[in-house]
């Protein structure tokens, strides 16, 4: 029998640049003489001609302008030649016609931002060509206007910049529940299932915690009923998120749990939506599910079953028809709602009581750890809000898509205005590509590995033993100041369990002896302040492959919020003023810390960068996939 | 007197560019995003509207010039081997062969190639080749002392009026070489990388800096004068851009495993020989039509789109000789179709290319709307 197969089909669209970058990043004058060279089989610069114009011009009726050439004495030429062109509309200038700047923090002119502009266009603008203007505080749109005399723009021309709503506004094809406001505070997680890069990582809006798969074959996919993104539970598995007893525990407060969910069978015992619960508890818990296809809440009181009570719906819900479900307590009383109704009351509610253990999505696991309950099914949102019962009285469910949330989405990749003044691409030697002075000290174990960097360098080995030295800079850095580290790094083979691996990453060194440091251990980042604390720790599961992994650290002195970011999912963030008081950094030491020697034999460091001045990442955003220049 | 350096019909008609854009004839594209990184030791690139392959006459033949590791968009692919050379003999550098003649049409006046290159620390005498070795762009002409990650776009102009190549690096005029009896004619012409001399780097030395040089490729176009009353001049910038699969459907395709739908699938460039799931259509005979359609959204809403060109991947198989055919179809609209033999041996062959179509089945210009509403279908044949 004859077959064809078939593994991939892509297309390609080949475009073209109306201007080129590196045209339109010279200045006006410049662009004519290089567009006047383009054609020319001689070279055309001011050593070889003298222009003179531009001036209005009839002669063509579809050029309005015209400057002369003449030939320069000993250039091997001589005469003169008229060249007619049009003047552009400054809105026919720019390829993006998108505000791609910050809001202005304070009054400002069109002339004070022209650097910024120029930079983040890739043009070059002068005062001279463009009138100038006051800009308003906050604004996020400037008008320009040609001035008389510019060797490209028409004369009075005008353009003003756009923010489109696409940078405002997320488009995710997920469902959400109603904007959380005034309850935002109170959320405690909120997830979407957008899109991950692995499907097996459960995305939370609030940063709060970090879902992953525990067992099974779940993921985040698409639902081929509607072609929006969900949780897709496949009865072999369930997530987890750490415990957190402190942000977690209902005890005796208000709470709302609410979902989105599908089953194609109420036939199973359980379907498992949100639970803290191990099967055989005797230490507490509390579950939230379906049991027989009937909504369930259960919850036990003292820490043992023998107090355990629940709430439970009369009628099973319908297979393969979505549901918006929902448990909300109001002071001594629980409710329990299918799309908006009331279905089930408890009432002389006490403390809930919950014990320390895991907390889990779409099952549970019994007393010895393995998965019991695992559900099956579908769920398309799912929102957890401690402090506040959201529905004390019947609702109308308002799942929208997340469109509605008015959300600032940054997308920030790797570009030469990012102007990072570390650069590291291990391109045969150690030399800092930036434009910070560095000198590296390279001890015997450390060395580059060809074709193990994510783009163009090699990666950095460290393959020596406890106690042997780091790759270090000494340097003269003041780095007292919002600041983004982000590298690439990447199991050496893919077998390569790095889960019990105790690797540090960087050390920021003081001058004061104060670090600012990263080490991943035990599946988790830990980050260590400058006092030697450590600030945070923050599960970061390691992709069971070699693939380079995009990692950041993303610090705003302002607020003293930090962020880490693993492929452009926010993993965590915590709060610390504690990670900014490096005014004099004299060392960057790579792949050990001074007193914890761990080389780094189980990964490849590539593409390093320390950007200062701005914290890059502030929400989710697509890894870098250009080199670093 | 008077040089007549100028043609002023070009001069001007470059200029128009500002409110017209100047014309061109797009005849090839090649971009290097589906290299696999583990392909061993492929030595060939087809599919992407021309092909090229790695040249080496078999001996001297140092070990690292080979597809770059990671495929991911928008990357630079087919580096030089960044340890140290300390002999650099012809040839050894990174040459990539592109038959020059297959992509260009000789009857014209004049074609013309851009490429885009990132270079690191090239020694002064790495030029790019013409046939029988000519240098027509040499990094000395254009680069001074040692760079590092030096990117630029160079314009090849082959111009048969003037007998002469022209290269222009980044719009700037570097290079002019007369042609040696118009060779440009030639059908067997070709492109290459590397040096027309033996050079010793030595690990030692004023040249040693150069021995950890390294050249990338990335996008490489082919485009013609169009003939009519002006001079195609540079183009300028340009991209190729990566349009994924939405909407896949396919009657009589099946694929093993669970999981992965078939837009999935078809979007799954692979990385190496195990990470993707394959379709299979059994029995082709012209009833089993794959139709997906295109995200546009990797273009701007104003893209100036030269022409539209799609690569299968994969492999007839348990047959003599079957092909393809492909069609775009906006909606009651559809282009020619194209037939395209589809018989890839080799389990991991890079892939069966259509002709660059460059314009929509209305017979317009592409536009980002356009192609919005294409619908790509493929039927397999026996």
């Amino acid at each position: 029998m004859a077959y064809v197969t078939m593994r991939f089909a892509a297309n390609y669209a080949v475009v073209r640049s109306a201007l080129t970058v590196s045209l339109a990043a010279k200045p006006s004058r410049e662009q004519v003489l290089a567009l006047a060279a383009r054609s020319a089989a001689m070279p055309i610069n001011d050593d070889t001609v003298s222009m003179t114009g531009p001036v209005a011009a009839t002669k063509y009726t579809d050029r309005n302008t015209s400057v002369t050439l003449t030939a320069k004495p000993g250039s091997g030429y001589k005469g003169s030649i008229e060249l007619h062109y049009s003047r552009i509309p400054l809105s026919k200038y720019f390829p993006d016609p998108r505000w791609l700047l910050p809001a202005t923090a304070t009054e400002t002119t069109i002339h004070a931002l022209l650097p910024a502009i120029n930079a983040a266009y890739g043009v070059n603008l002068s005062t001279a060509e463009i009138a100038d203007a006051p800009v308003p505080a906050n604004a996020t749109t400037v008008t320009l206007e040609a001035l008389a005399g510019s060797y490209v723009f028409q004369e009075g021309s005008r353009f003003a910049f756009a923010t489109p709503l696409a940078n405002v506004v997320t488009k995710r094809q997920t469902k959400g529940f109603y904007p959380n406001n005034p309850y935002e505070d109170q959320t405690i997680f909120d997830l979407m299932f957008e899109p991950t890069q692995s499907g097996t990582m459960l995305i939370d809006r609030k940063a709060n915690y970090a879902f992953t798969r525990y067992t099974g074959t779940g993921a985040v996919e698409v639902d081929p009923a509607d072609g929006l993104q969900g949780l897709n539970l496949k009865g072999n598995g369930l997530f987890q998120a750490p415990y957190d007893a402190t942000t977690m525990n209902p005890n005796a407060q208000d709470f709302t749990i609410e979902a989105r969910i599908k089953v194609p069978s109420i036939t199973p015992q359980r379907f498992p939506i949100f639970n803290r619960l191990v099967t055989s508890s005797t230490s507490g818990s509390f579950a939230f599910g379906l049991v027989q296809g009937k909504l369930d809440f259960l919850w036990t009181t003292n820490g043992t079953n023998s107090t355990s009570r629940r709430v439970t719906a009369a009628a099973a819900l319908q297979p393969n028809r979505e549901y918006d479900v929902s448990v909300s307590r109001n002071g001594s009383v629980i409710r329990i709602y299918v799309d908006g109704v009331l279905v089930g009351t408890a009432t002389s509610v006490t403390t809930i009581w919950v014990g320390p253990s895991n907390l889990f999505i779409g099952g549970d696991t019994g007393s010895s750890g393995a998965t019991t309950y695992a559900g099956t099914g579908w769920i398309k949102a799912l929102r957890y809000t401690l402090g506040v019962g959201r529905y004390p009285e019947a609702y109308s469910p308002k799942n929208i898509p997340l469109i509605s949330r008015v959300l600032t989405r940054k997308m920030d990749g790797f570009s030469p205005k990012d102007q990072a003044q570390i650069l590291l691409q291990f391109k045969g030697n150690y030399e800092n590509s930036g434009p910070l002075p560095m000198t590296p000290a390279v001890a015997s174990s450390i060395s580059i590995v060809d074709g193990a960097g994510k783009f163009s360098g090699g990666g950095l080995r460290n393959a020596g033993t406890v106690n042997l030295g780091a790759l270090t800079y000494a340097c003269d850095f003041a780095l007292d100041d919002h600041y983004t580290v982000e590298w690439f790094q990447r199991k050496v083979t893919p077998s390569t369990n790095v889960a019990s691996v105790n690797q540090v990453m960087w050390v920021l060194e003081g001058a004061n002896g104060g670090t600012v440091a990263i080490q991943y251990y035990s599946s988790s980042f830990y980050i260590y302040d400058v006092n030697g604390t450590t600030v945070a720790t923050i599960p970061a599961p390691w992709p069971a492959n070699a693939d380079h992994q995009h990692i950041a650290l993303s610090v705003n002195k302002e607020d003293n919020v930090c962020r880490v970011f693993f492929n452009g999912v926010l993993l965590g963030q915590f709060t610390s003023a504690n990670m900014t008081p490096l005014a004099k950094m004299t060392r960057l030491r790579l792949t050990n810390l001074g007193t914890v020697n761990v080389p780094l034999t189980a990964f490849y460091l590539s593409e390093f960068a320390i950007t200062k001045g701005r914290a890059k990442y502030t929400a989710n955003f697509t890894p870098p996939s250009a080199p670093l220049i | 007197m008077f040089k007549p350096v100028f043609y002023k019909t070009g001069l001007e008609t470059t200029f128009v560019q500002f409110l017209k854009e100047a014309t061109m004839s797009l005849t090839s594209a090649l971009t290097f995003e589906h290299v696999m990184k583990d392909s061993g030791y492929g030595a060939n690139y087809s599919g992407y509207g021309l092909a090229a392959s790695e040249y080496y006459p078999g001996y001297y033949q140092d070990t690292g010039w080979r597809p770059d590791t990671g495929v991911s968009a928008n990357t630079y692919y087919f580096k030089g081997n960044t340890a140290t050379v300390s002999n650099w003999y012809q040839f050894h550098g990174p040459s990539l062969t592109v038959n020059h003649s297959a992509n260009s049409d000789n009857t014209k006046d004049r074609s013309w190639f851009s490429c885009k290159f990132l270079v690191d620390k090239p020694p002064p005498e790495c030029s790019m080749l013409w046939y029988q070795d000519v240098p027509i762009l040499t990094a000395s002409s254009f680069i001074t002392g040692v760079v590092n990650s030096y990117a630029f776009r160079a314009d090849v102009c082959v111009d048969r009026l003037r007998d002469e190549i022209r290269v222009y690096v980044d719009d700037k005029l570097v290079q002019t070489t007369p042609f040696w009896r118009k060779l440009s004619r030639q059908p067997t012409s070709q492109i290459r990388f590397g040096s027309n001399q033996k050079i010793n780097l030595g690990s030692s030395g004023p040249l040693a800096v150069y021995s950890y040089f390294a050249i990338w490729f990335k996008d490489i176009i082919f485009y013609d004068d169009t003939g009519d009353d002006t001079l195609c001049s540079p183009v300028g910038d340009y991209n190729i851009v990566r349009l994924p699969v939405v909407n896949a459907a396919g009657t009589g395709w099946t694929f093993s495993g669970t999981g992965p739908q078939l837009t999935n699938v078809l979007n799954n460039i692979p990385f190496n020989s195990s990470n993707h799931v394959t379709p299979i259509a059994s029995s082709p005979d012209g009833t089993a039509p794959l139709t997906y359609g295109l995200d546009v959204s990797p273009l701007a809403d104003d893209a100036v789109i030269e022409g539209l060109f799609t690569l299968h991947n994969g492999a007839a198989q348990n047959t003599g000789v079957t092909t393809l055919r492909l069609t775009y179809k906006q909606g009651e609209l559809a282009t020619p179709q194209q037939i395209i033999p589809y018989l890839t041996p080799r389990t991991y062959e890079y892939g069966v290319k259509t002709p660059i179509v460059q314009k929509s089945p209305a017979n317009v210009r592409w536009t980002k709307q356009a192609l919005a509403q294409v619908s790509v279908e493929t039927v397999a044949f026996r």
